[in-house]
Order: structure tokens, then C-alpha cells, then sequence
């Protein structure tokens, strides 16, 4: 079998030629098929279904990995566009038709037909037609000509104004510096204009068509790999090179994980018990419902901001909060009720202000519309001039009257983490270890800028965070300033455990393949100093680093008799659709109602802990249970992690944009701590009388910025044998327990993935997965 | 493969030596004897010496080349010649400290707290990285010593002309993202001649004796945009005098050596420190600070807030340093909050319903629920300015249910409260109790309530209207005459009906306007001044005339 990477590009190359034999479009980056389009009448709309492939080599061979896309466009022109506009304006001023098609048109991708090259939209030159002449091998030409003779194409209209398209900057460095001129006739819209997006039957109706369940998935694919296998264009192609492509998709082997148990508070005794859910939903909802949160906090003090319109929204948001709350353990109480006037930034902003004290626990703000500079403003507020946790809710969300109680609940949730409580926690029998998350962010306003975030955990259940940020110029994602953050993390660890992490599991997001080694040599190096930093030499944590990717084209499917269906929450597969050289694994850690799920990878690409790649899994999968604003397993591992990160960094970042020395950011540490679900913020336990209470009774406010701040003793040994005692006593059954005994610190790592011993077997189910990314590629 | 005859730190060496050998003995080795001979003496040379040679031979490389007048031609791989290649970023360093060093020296023999310091801020069209040119549309400046505060401004709109083609797209998203100001906007002013005179005369006020041109100041970032708009608006004005304009400093910088010299920081603190401290956002939405325009779309990025804004966070960080005090000329002006509380018992069902059970110890809010100072705060204002707002606040919520207004100091300054206040503590509903404190209590009462029969009348015209100087002699402080000067000519250029043709002409003619900025001297006649505040521009805010 031809490995070289020569041939695969090779075989990318003829397996575009194939798709262009089968008539198929190329728009940008992928092939369409324009034949098997599909219109959407009542809307105006067009999809057009084409594949991403590439093809590659994994453990199973060389691969072809196809998935289907789809395109939109609009069914008229701009032309026909123009001319709707021009006659529901009714009124002959054409300056405020200039105007209002304008704001319509500029900026839109707009596709021409004759060439399916796409271009944006930069200006209207009401002035030029399509008679007006260009300079074209040093002759004049009309743009009406031209496309005649060049591409076989009349225009009718010649009357029409023509769009401006800048070259980029791409064209730029090829040296196309001029700006081009296009035909409103020949160009059509693509994508959904923000109005279409927001319209609920325009979205419906486009879901029917883009929005594919697994079944119809695959035959589609199949039918596809069929048509390549029976048409004698593609054949033509291929066959010179004597390849073929196999029919069916791959049928490969993957593991199902159970269903995870989850750690929260018996109501009547108080005592920390575990909860587990269906699998088939990873849902746990309705589980919870008879159970309160791990640690609640009790919302005694809270103001709610709301502007006079929106009172009844916020009377009956506080009235539900008020009856869900006691369910879950905690008590709310009534807030300090702030009626605004209007719904002016400022007005809100001094509202907050001035009826913030001490005492305020948390501030939910009612907003009417989802205006960005103010949800901006009010975070800026609370996360930096006056920190205190906050909530923000949009009437709408408060609308629908029979949801509420359940928007109601998710919101207690949320507000409790923002807090400091913990709403349930993850069963690992581990101790000693840290989870990390990374990632970063661009902010579209700012091009030179780009945040980076770090959280780590701090407790053995992984519900409280430390968590900083940091600033690096430029697009990349490497972060450059980690030490500072990952230092912080340590000592922070330190201080709320006595001791530091053993174990240290980085998860980190936005990596391309292609980054993989220059992350991991800036950021291990900076990980490596941060630990020498803060302990010394001596200090050698054990440390894996593990890079997730969301977004990819891999797609999995579990066949079930003759049905194939989404896979199960929990599903793994590490064989055969993974790299031979890499140490990768896909998770399928989300259940969708409608479409087809899309599996995590992940890709461990430095580990010295020792553990079994099968735990290493088994954590991820725990990890995707911990984002609290969804009580279901979340898509990506630790995208909990992630998603507390980054919320708090959008809105932090636009406003000390060149913080390049994290160090003078102490006190907005702190401040940013405190809006944390966790971390800083610690919780006070005294009253709860459980064995669980060793764990987290330690000073509420044990941060080393605060003058108050007496170091605690270190925790004794006996507290820590308590806790693990605490663990082994709620794993319940004979196999947690086992569990428990096989991560071994000793057992040495393999970094080729081995197979499953006996043992392994047994504790995870086998499924069958059929995966679209194993179509057979080789030479006949 | 490497050239072999490209002379190396050794072979520098080698000639030499030979050379050497040669006055000695009359007889060269040849040079393929030479490495034998000298290399011993090599190895023992030291590192320095080792790099003498090598400069040398990296002389030698050049001398082969072509020498210096060649490398004045050579390219790199993207076509620019070598020689001229800049770090933007060194030479921006280099200049910085350049501009922090002349202005030390000019402060010399001043006292810091009463020089003049002015900063200046534009609101661009885009801000694009392939388009090397800013077109203004928002032109802010204010003038402030550090003892008195902002003494005067000068706000105005530009209209740039039309949309360069094909950066609509570009110009579109940038309003969008950041100033809200329409492409076309009807209030921007296209008098380039009447706003470039006005800026010549807004900095040469005060040194008028001296020759100098005192620098403006911006932040750091947005000196290439002030620059390019400043000359920008110097081709478009046509005056003849040649651009002079060009001290744009940084303000951090100005901050960090107003920290140096007052001699209580030892070491410099880091400029981006500063940057992110004059750049905070607690007055972000501050509506007394704003013009107009932004006032009514709520949007924090106006010139005229941005550069106060600025101003504010320089003065609190300075205070304590350089030991002045904060007036009301050096913080935004305290407009009062328009909330009203409502007692949590009337507000929702469950709470009626009773639920005694869970009845939690609620603080009472009214004590402890005031936020510690978030700013060093200015000295208090007077009561006076307590009850003119008071009726305001109550009178424009008399449609809610129960409107226990409430008004609570955001800060130490409102420390005083209103008789009936503390007595009402108890009796949540009671409507009259609200109707006691809208009783006329003074005659600046009687006007407010005057004031805000008007429809809509915001609070910001209070000090705008006719009669502000009586109501509030505290004002005339803020230098308001001066800005009066700066203004006299731009909005009557935007009530005129422009002469036909008008929208060609860059310049425009003078036939129509008012007398020229200068003729407006500081003797100017109340009536003169309330007469162009009348115009609508009160404090840079283009508000419809109300008397």
C-alpha cells in the first residue's frame, strides 16, 4: 500500500478530477452538485448538496473521508433583487433607493453563475453599465461584450448599475490590484441574510434539506461512492492509475462507556449521593429532580435590574427562581427590586451601582433584546468596576410561559455556580491530579489581538476552577504569556490543597493539525517553567497534554439490526479511523434529537502519567459532564472548561486590550476570579454536616491578594485519607472500586495503543460503528 | 554550496599575518601554507579579537559585493530595499522618547499644575491596514490644567466627502462596530476652513505670546489616525498657512512623566499600564459627557466622551501624586439615576402567597446597600444640587405603581438626604409620602419643575437652557464663553440652506455665516451667548432651541 505523501496528494488531486467527470461544481474549496439542487420556493431559496473529502492515511489504510455540506444561495439575482427593492420603495427618491440597497447589498457574498466564483460585495456604482468599456489585453471591451465572447453569456439588461468587488488580499500579492466590476444579472446572493437567519420557518424549512439524519447520511454517501464506482467519467479517471474506491462505508469496532454517575445531595439526610441517567438521552434533568445540588449556595441578598417594561417578565422570573430554587437546595430569597425607567446602558449601569453593597450576592439584569454593547456594558460592570456575579436574561427567554420553570432551573444552576456552589461533580478515582483548559480567542474588532484562557480545577470532583487570562498579539493561537496563568493555577492549587497536583491533564482547544508541534514545544516549555517557577526543580509533575478538536468531518454511525443510527453518548472508537503515528481517540459525548451528532477528537500528544489510554479516556468523557449551564453532557471534553473561559474572556478582553504584562492584573484577577463559577470565590460548608465536608471547608476567601489573608494550616493527613476513604465509599459495586485499583500510577504507558486486555473488555461494551470516513482506497 | 572565496574572520587573519611574515622575511608564504602557520595563533586568540576579524571579513564580504553604494539597492524577498527597512516599532519607541524628553524640558520653568494640556480625539470612517489615509467624521478636543480641570472643548462632526469606491463596505461595518455615525451624515460640517480655524484657535489661545505650538496629546495608539486627519483636514481647508501641527504625543507618556516629575514614583510605570488605566470604562455611558448624537444612540465611542474620558482617569491618577483636588471640572458631572425600587413584598405572586417559612433575614437595603466609592471621589456638591434633581427623578415615574423613588448616594458625595426619607422607611405604599418631597422647596426648584414641564426635556439642557448661569453660577467655571468662540461659525453653517452648488465646494464661502471665530472675543455679550447656545449647541450638544 502507497504511504507517501506524494501519493496521497495525489489521490486528493485525481479524486477532485473525479468529481469534476461527475459534473459536479467547484465553489471555493468543495464540489457541488448543482443537478440535485434543490429549491426552496417559498423562500427564494437554493441548497445545493455537495462533499468535503480528503483523503488520507490512517490506521485502517489509506482513507477517504466524506461528508456532505451544503450551500445556499438565492434563487434571484441581484438584479431581481434590485428591482424588488426599487418597487416596494414606492416613493421615486432614488437617493434613499441608493441608500436603502446599499445597506442591503454591500457586504454580501455574491456568487456568479457563469464561473461559480464568489466574490464580496464592497460598493454600487450607480454611475457604470454594463456598456461602459474595460481595458482587456490592451483593447477596450464593454463588460456586455466581454462576457458574450468570453464566457457565452447575454446580458439583458443594460440598464443596470454594476457592484464593486475589492481584490483581497490574496489577489493583492498576485498582483490583481485593480477593482473588478460584476453584473448585478449574472450574480446571485449566497448565504442567509441576518433577517432570513433569524425567521424561524426560513430555518425550518432550510433544516428539512440541510439538516440530515444518519440513515439518509450514509445511503447519500453510499449512492455517491456507487456513482464513482459505475460511471464511466470517473472511471477514466481512475482507472489509469488502477485505484478504485470501495462501496460501503467502514465498519469498525468502538467501545460504549456507561451511563456516568454524578455526585450531588440526598434531600433528607444531606449526605452526597450519586446520580446516574439514561444513557440513550445523556440527559440528567429529570434525575436531578428529587435530588438537591452538591453544594448549593442560599441567594439571600440579590437585586433584579429590569427595565419598566419588562416587569412582569422579572416578577415572574423572581417568583420561579423563588420556587425552583428550594428544590435544588437552595434557598432564594426576595431580591432588592430595581424598576429602570428605560433601557439605556447608563441606566442600568447606575442602577447596579448604586444599589450594589457589600451584602449583594448577585445582580440579574432583565435585558429587552440581545444589544451586544450592552450586555458588554453591564459585564464590564460587574466583572470589573464593581465585581460582583451577574446574570444577564433576555426577555425572550422569559416569554414562553409554560418553559419557565425549567429556564428558571437552568438559570438557579447557572447562578449558583457564578456563586461559588457546586451543582454536581464527577465520581474520579483519582487524587493529586489537576484538569487544565486552554484556549484562546480573536476578537473580530481588534486584528492584532487575541486572548488566551486558562482554568484549572482544584478539587478531586472537578467543580471548582481557578482561572485567568492573558493577552498575546497577533492571529495566532499560541499562547504566549501561559507561565504567568499556569503559575497562578499552581499556587492556587496549593493553597486550597495543601499540595501540589501529581498529575496534570491540559486540555486544550484550537490546535490545527499542522500547529501540533510548535504548541506543543512553546507551550510545554512554557508549562515546564511555570512548574520550576513555582516549586523548583524538584517539582516534575506528570503531565498530558491533550489537544480537542470540535469541529471536524469525521462522522460516526451505529448500525443497529438494518438501521443505522447516532451513535450513543459515550461511544468511543481509537481504531482504524485514527492516525497510526498519533495517540487519538473520538468521544461521541452529546445526544441530538435532529441531524446527525458529530463526534470530539481528541489527541493526546505528550502524556508521562502513566495512566492507561483507556482512563485517559474515561476522564475525558467524565470531564464532558461538568459544564454547568446544561445539565447534559456537553459535545466537547472539558468544553466546560472552555466555555467559562472564553465567556468571561470575550467580554474581558475588549476592555484592557494590551494587557501584555499579566502581572499587574493581580487585583483583576481577583476581580475576575470572583466572577468565576468557582474558584476564588470558595463556599462555606459549616452548616452541612457530611464527610464530604473535609474537601471544602477551608477559609471563604482564601485568596493570597486579600491583606486579610492568614495562610491556612496544610491540611492534615488524616483529612486527605478521609477524603479518599470519602470517594471509595460512594463508588458503589465491585467494578468502581476496581477501577479505582487499576489506575496505578505504575502502569507503565504504551504510546502505541495495545489491545484491550480481558478486563478492559468487560468494563466497556463493544458496538459496532460505521464510520464515513472508511471507504477503501487503494490500487485494484 | 557555499562560495569558497568568501572571506571568513580566519582568512582576515591569514592576510594578515601574511603581510606581517612578509616585512619581516621579504618572502610570502603562499596562502596554502598560511592555515598551518597561523592556525595555533587563532585558536589562542580571544573571543574579541576573534570578532575584530570577523568584522573585517564582513567588510571585505561587502567591499566584494559592491560596497556600500550597492547595498543601498538591494531588495529583500518582498521588494524593499534593505537600507531603508524600518522597525515601526523601534522608531515609534525612538520618538516617544524623543517627544517625553522635549516636554520635560518645556515644563521647566512652569508649575506643572497650570500648563496647559490638550487632547484631541477623531472618530474615523474605517480603520482598514491597506488603506494608508483616515477620513475624520467626529472631531473632539478639550483643553485642562491639572489644578482647574476640563476649562473648554470643542466637539464637531465632519463630513468627509463622499465614500472613497469600494470602501463602502468597509466604512459601513466600522460605523457599525464602533461610532454609530451614519455614512451620510446630515450634521457633519463640510466648512473644513471654519473647523481647521477653529482648532488653530482652540490651541493657540493661551500661549498666544509664545511661538510655540503647544503638542496635543493622544493615546498611543491612535497617533497615525490623528495625524492623518489633522492632515487631512489641512489640504481640505485651503488655508495657506503651512501644517504645523505635527506634535501628536502620547498621553500615556504625558501621565508617566507628570508620575516622574513629581518625584513620588521612583521608577517609570510601564506605559501599557497606563494605557489600560486611561482607558477604563466606568464612564463608558456617562450621559453628561457625551454629544448629542451619542447621547441619543447610547454609544460610548464619541470623540468628545472619549478624550474627557481620558481626561478623568488622568486626573485620578494624578491627584494623589501631584497633590490637587478634584473640582467638578475633573469628573463627569453627576447626573442622577433614574431607578425607582420597589419593595420586594409587591412584587411578584409567591410572595403573597406567603411561603412564610423561607422569610430570610432580607438586609434592609437602605443602609448597607450603597457601593464603596469605585472612584476617588470630588468633593461634595451642595444641597441645592440634591433638590434640583430630586423632583426630576420623582416626577418623570408618577405612572408606576409605587413609585418609592430613591436616591441613594452612588458615591460619598450625596450624603445628604431629604427630611421625609428616613421616615418613610417602613410604610412602603404610601403615595403622599412621594408627593412631600416634589413640594417646591426654592426658587432653582420652582425653575426645575419649569424645566421639566417642557416635553422631553433631558437634564442635560439644564445647563445648556438660557438660563443656566443663573440656576447654577458653579458652571460658569467650565469655560463655557470659550467654547461659544469655537462654535459661532459651524451650526449656523448647518441651519443655513447652503447656497446652490454649495456641496462641490470644499471651502466654504463666508458670505452666509457668522462673523469669522475670531472676532468673538471673550467680551462677548450674554446675549451673543445665550443666542448661539439657542442655536442648539450647548456643551458640544446640537439640541433644539427650547426658549
Amino acid at each position: 500500500m502507497p504511504t507517501s505523501p506524494q501519493f496521497l496528494q495525489i489521490a486528493n488531486l485525481l479524486f477532485k478530477r473525479v468529481q469534476g467527470a461527475l459534473k459536479m461544481k467547484l465553489i471555493r474549496d468543495h464540489y457541488f452538485n448543482m443537478g440535485l439542487s434543490v429549491q426552496v420556493k417559498q423562500h427564494r431559496l437554493e441548497v445545493v448538496p455537495g462533499f468535503t473529502t480528503s483523503i488520507a492515511k490512517y490506521e485502517g489504510g489509506n482513507l477517504l473521508g466524506v461528508d456532505i455540506i451544503h450551500k445556499i444561495l438565492r434563487m434571484d439575482t441581484v438584479l431581481d433583487s434590485l428591482y424588488n427593492l426599487y418597487n416596494s420603495m414606492n416613493s421615486s427618491d432614488v437617493s434613499a433607493f441608493h441608500n436603502q440597497a446599499i445597506k442591503n447589498f454591500v457586504g454580501n457574498i455574491v456568487m456568479t453563475r457563469f464561473n461559480n466564483k464568489t466574490y464580496r460585495v464592497d460598493d454600487i456604482d450607480w454611475d457604470a453599465r454594463p456598456t461602459d468599456t474595460f481595458v482587456r489585453k490592451g483593447e477596450n471591451i464593454t463588460y456586455a461584450d466581454y462576457y458574450k465572447q468570453h464566457w457565452n453569456v447575454t446580458i439583458n439588461d443594460m440598464d443596470q448599475p454594476l457592484l464593486l468587488t475589492k481584490p483581497t488580499d490574496k489577489d493583492v500579492r498576485r498582483g490583481d490590484k485593480e477593482n473588478l466590476y460584476l453584473v448585478p444579472e449574472l450574480c446571485t446572493i449566497t448565504g442567509l441574510s441576518e433577517q432570513a437567519r433569524s425567521d424561524f420557518n426560513v430555518m425550518r424549512d432550510l433544516a428539512v434539506h440541510t439538516r440530515i439524519g444518519p440513515d439518509k447520511r450514509v445511503a447519500t454517501l453510499e449512492k455517491f461512492l456507487n456513482q464513482i464506482n459505475k460511471d464511466q467519467e470517473a472511471q477514466k479517471v481512475l482507472r489509469p492509475w488502477q485505484m478504485s474506491i470501495a462501496s460501503n462505508a467502514a465498519r469498525i469496532p468502538a467501545r460504549q462507556f456507561p451511563a456516568e454517575k454524578l455526585l450531588m445531595r440526598d434531600k433528607q439526610n444531606q449526605r452526597v449521593i450519586e446520580i446516574s441517567y439514561n444513557i440513550k438521552e445523556a440527559d440528567w434533568s429529570r434525575n436531578m429532580r428529587n435530588v438537591h445540588l452538591l453544594n448549593p449556595v442560599h441567594m439571600q441578598n440579590w437585586m433584579i435590574v429590569f427595565p419598566g417594561r419588562a416587569q412582569a417578565n422579572a416578577a415572574e422570573l423572581s417568583e420561579c427562581l423563588s420556587r425552583v430554587g428550594p428544590g435544588m437546595g437552595m434557598n432564594i430569597g426576595r431580591p432588592t427590586v430595581v424598576e429602570l425607567p428605560n433601557d439605556r446602558n447608563d441606566t442600568y449601569l447606575q442602577a447596579i451601582r448604586h444599589n450594589l453593597s457589600e451584602k449583594v450576592q448577585m445582580v440579574v439584569a432583565v435585558v429587552l433584546n440581545n444589544k451586544k454593547d450592552r450586555y458588554d456594558a453591564i459585564k464590564k460592570n460587574c466583572c470589573i468596576d464593581n465585581p460582583v456575579p451577574s446574570q444577564v436574561v433576555m426577555t425572550k427567554t422569559l416569554s414562553k410561559k409554560q418553559g419557565l420553570m425549567s429556564v428558571a432551573t437552568k438559570i438557579a444552576i447557572q447562578m449558583n455556580c457564578k456563586m461559588g456552589g457546586e451543582t454536581w461533580g464527577s465520581t474520579i478515582p483519582m487524587s493529586n491530579f489537576m484538569v487544565v483548559g486552554m484556549d484562546s480567542y480573536h476578537d473580530s474588532s481588534n486584528k492584532n489581538q487575541s486572548v488566551g484562557a486558562l482554568v484549572a480545577s482544584l478539587n478531586k470532583e472537578c467543580t471548582r476552577y481557578f482561572s485567568k487570562t492573558e493577552y498575546h498579539p497577533s492571529k495566532d493561537d499560541l499562547m504566549r504569556n501561559l507561565t504567568v496563568l499556569f503559575s497562578g493555577a499552581l499556587r492556587k492549587y496549593h493553597d486550597v490543597n495543601g499540595s501540589l497536583p501529581q498529575k496534570i491533564f491540559i486540555y486544550r482547544d484550537g490546535v490545527g493539525d499542522g500547529q501540533l508541534p510548535v504548541v506543543y514545544h512553546s507551550e510545554m516549555d512554557q508549562i515546564r517553567q511555570a512548574c520550576r517557577d513555582s516549586a523548583g526543580d524538584a517539582y516534575k509533575p506528570q503531565i498530558a497534554f491533550i489537544v480537542v478538536k470540535k469541529r471536524i468531518n469525521t462522522r460516526l454511525f451505529s448500525q443497529e439490526g438494518n438501521q443505522i443510527i447516532n451513535p450513543q453518548p459515550g461511544t468511543v472508537v481509537d481504531d482504524f479511523v485514527t492516525k497510526s503515528e498519533w495517540y487519538d481517540f473520538f468521544i461521541v459525548s452529546q445526544s441530538v434529537r435532529q441531524g446527525t451528532v458529530t463526534p470530539t477528537s481528541f489527541n493526546v500528544i505528550f502524556d508521562e502519567t502513566g495512566l492507561h489510554p483507556d482512563h485517559v479516556q474515561r476522564l475525558t468523557y467524565k470531564m464532558t459532564h461538568l459544564y454547568f449551564n446544561w445539565q447534559k453532557s456537553d459535545d466537547a471534553g472539558c468544553k466546560s472548561v472552555f466555555s467559562a473561559a472564553l465567556k468571561y474572556v470575550k467580554i474581558i478582553e475588549q476592555d484592557p486590550p494590551q494587557r501584555s504584562e499579566p502581572s499587574t492584573s493581580s487585583a483583576g484577577q481577583k476581580r475576575i476570579a470572583k466572577m468565576f463559577n468557582v474558584s476564588d470565590a470558595q463556599i462555606l460548608l459549616d452548616n452541612i454536616p457530611t464527610d464530604y465536608s473535609t474537601c471544602t471547608d477551608e477559609e471563604p476567601d482564601s485568596d493570597p491578594d486579600d491583606p486579610d489573608f492568614t495562610p491556612d494550616p496544610l491540611p492534615s493527613l488524616a483529612n486527605v485519607d478521609r477524603l479518599s476513604l470519602a470517594a471509595a465509599a460512594v463508588d458503589e459495586g465491585a467494578s468502581s472500586n476496581e477501577e479505582e485499583r487499576r489506575i496505578r500510577p505504575d502502569v507503565t504507558h504504551q504510546w502505541r495503543k495495545r489491545p484491550l486486555d480481558k478486563q478492559e473488555r468487560e468494563f466497556s461494551k463493544h458496538v459496532s460503528i460505521v464510520c464515513m470516513k472508511n471507504c477503501h482506497l487503494g490500487p485494484v | 554550496m557555499p562560495n569558497k572565496n568568501t572571506p571568513n574572520g580566519f582568512y582576515m587573519f591569514m592576510l594578515e599575518e601574511q603581510k606581517k611574515i612578509k616585512a619581516q622575511t621579504k618572502r610570502a608564504p603562499s596562502m596554502h601554507e598560511m592555515p598551518a602557520i597561523c592556525k595555533d595563533t587563532w585558536r589562542s586568540l580571544s573571543a574579541a579579537e576573534k570578532a575584530h576579524y570577523d568584522g573585517l571579513a564582513k567588510q571585505e564580504k561587502s567591499r566584494q559585493r559592491g560596497g556600500s553604494e550597492k547595498d543601498k539597492y538591494r531588495k529583500d524577498n518582498l521588494r524593499q530595499i534593505i537600507a531603508y527597512r524600518r522597525d515601526p516599532v523601534v522608531e515609534k519607541e525612538k520618538r516617544r522618547r524623543h517627544e517625553t524628553e522635549t516636554m520635560m524640558k518645556s515644563w521647566m520653568d512652569s508649575d506643572l499644575l497650570d500648563i496647559v494640556f490638550r487632547v484631541i480625539d477623531f472618530q474615523v470612517m474605517y480603520d482598514e491596514r491597506r488603506e494608508n489615509h483616515h477620513l475624520p467624521l467626529e472631531l473632539g478636543m478639550v483643553a485642562f490644567t491639572l489644578r482647574g480641570g476640563i476649562h473648554k472643548f470643542f466637539h464637531t462632526f465632519i463630513n468627509p466627502g463622499d465614500v472613497p469606491q469600494g470602501n463602502r463596505h468597509l466604512a459601513f461595518k466600522h460605523s457599525e462596530n464602533t461610532h454609530q455615525i451614519p455614512v451620510d451624515f446630515e450634521q457633519g460640517d463640510k466648512n473644513y476652513k471654519g473647523i481647521w480655524e477653529s482648532i488653530t484657535n482652540f490651541i493657540g489661545e493661551n500661549d498666544s505670546d509664545s511661538d510655540d505650538i503647544p503638542p496635543l496629546f493622544c493615546l498611543s495608539d491612535h497617533t497615525e489616525i490623528v495625524e492623518s486627519c489633522l492632515d487631512f483636514l489641512h489640504a481640505m481647508s485651503g488655508v495657506d498657512e503651512p501644517f504645523f501641527l505635527h506634535k501628536i504625543y502620547c498621553m500615556e507618556d504625558l501621565v508617566a512623566s507628570l508620575m516622574m516629575k513629581s518625584g513620588k514614583t521612583e521608577r517609570r510605570p510601564v506605559n501599557s499600564q497606563i494605557h489600560d488605566a486611561l482607558r477604563q470604562n466606568i464612564w463608558d455611558y456617562t450621559s453628561s459627557i457625551r454629544c448629542s448624537y451619542h447621547e441619543e444612540t447610547d454609544c460610548s465611542y464619541c470623540s468628545l466622551s472619549i478624550v474627557r474620558r481620558y481626561c478623568f482617569a488622568a486626573f485620578d491618577l494624578l491627584s494623589g501624586v501631584l497633590d490637587f483636588s478634584l473640582t467638578k471640572n475633573h469628573m463627569p458631572e453627576q447626573t442622577q439615576p433614574l431607578f425607582t425600587v420597589h419593595p420586594p413584598e409587591a412584587f411578584g405572586r409567591a410572595f403573597n402567597r406567603g411561603n412564610q417559612r423561607r422569610d430570610f433575614d432580607r438586609p434592609r437595603m437602605r443602609e448597607d446597600s450603597h457601593s464603596p466609592p469605585a472612584f476617588r471621589t470630588p468633593e461634595p456638591l451642595q444641597q441645592q444640587q440634591q433638590q434640583q434633581h430630586q423632583p426630576a427623578q420623582r416626577s418623570s415615574f408618577t405612572a408606576m405603581p409605587p413609585p418609592r423613588a430613591r436616591a441613594p448616594p452612588p458615591i460619598g458625595r450625596f450624603e445628604i438626604r431629604l427630611s421625609d426619607d428616613e421616615s418613610s422607611e417602613d410604610d412602603d405604599d404610601d403615595d403622599d409620602d412621594v408627593l412631600h418631597t416634589t413640594e417646591v422647596k426654592s426658587t432653582s426648584d420652582q425653575y426645575h419643575l419649569k424645566e421639566l414641564r417642557k416635553p422631553k426635556a433631558p437634564s442635560m439642557l439644564q445647563a445648556a437652557s438660557a438660563g443656566g448661569d443663573n440656576v447654577r453660577p458653579g458652571l460658569a467655571n467650565l469655560g463655557r464663553g470659550m467654547f461659544l468662540n469655537m462654535r459661532a461659525q459651524a451650526p449656523s453653517a448647518a441651519s443655513v440652506a447652503p447656497p446652490p452648488g454649495f456641496s462641490r465646494m470644499p471651502i466654504m464661502p463666508t458670505a452666509t455665516q457668522g462673523p469669522p471665530a475670531q472676532s468673538f472675543g471673550r467680551g462677548a455679550t450674554v446675549a451673543q451667548m445665550s443666542s448661539v447656545v439657542g442655536r442648539g449647541r450647548g456643551r458640544g450638544r446640537g439640541l433644539p432651541p427650547q426658549i
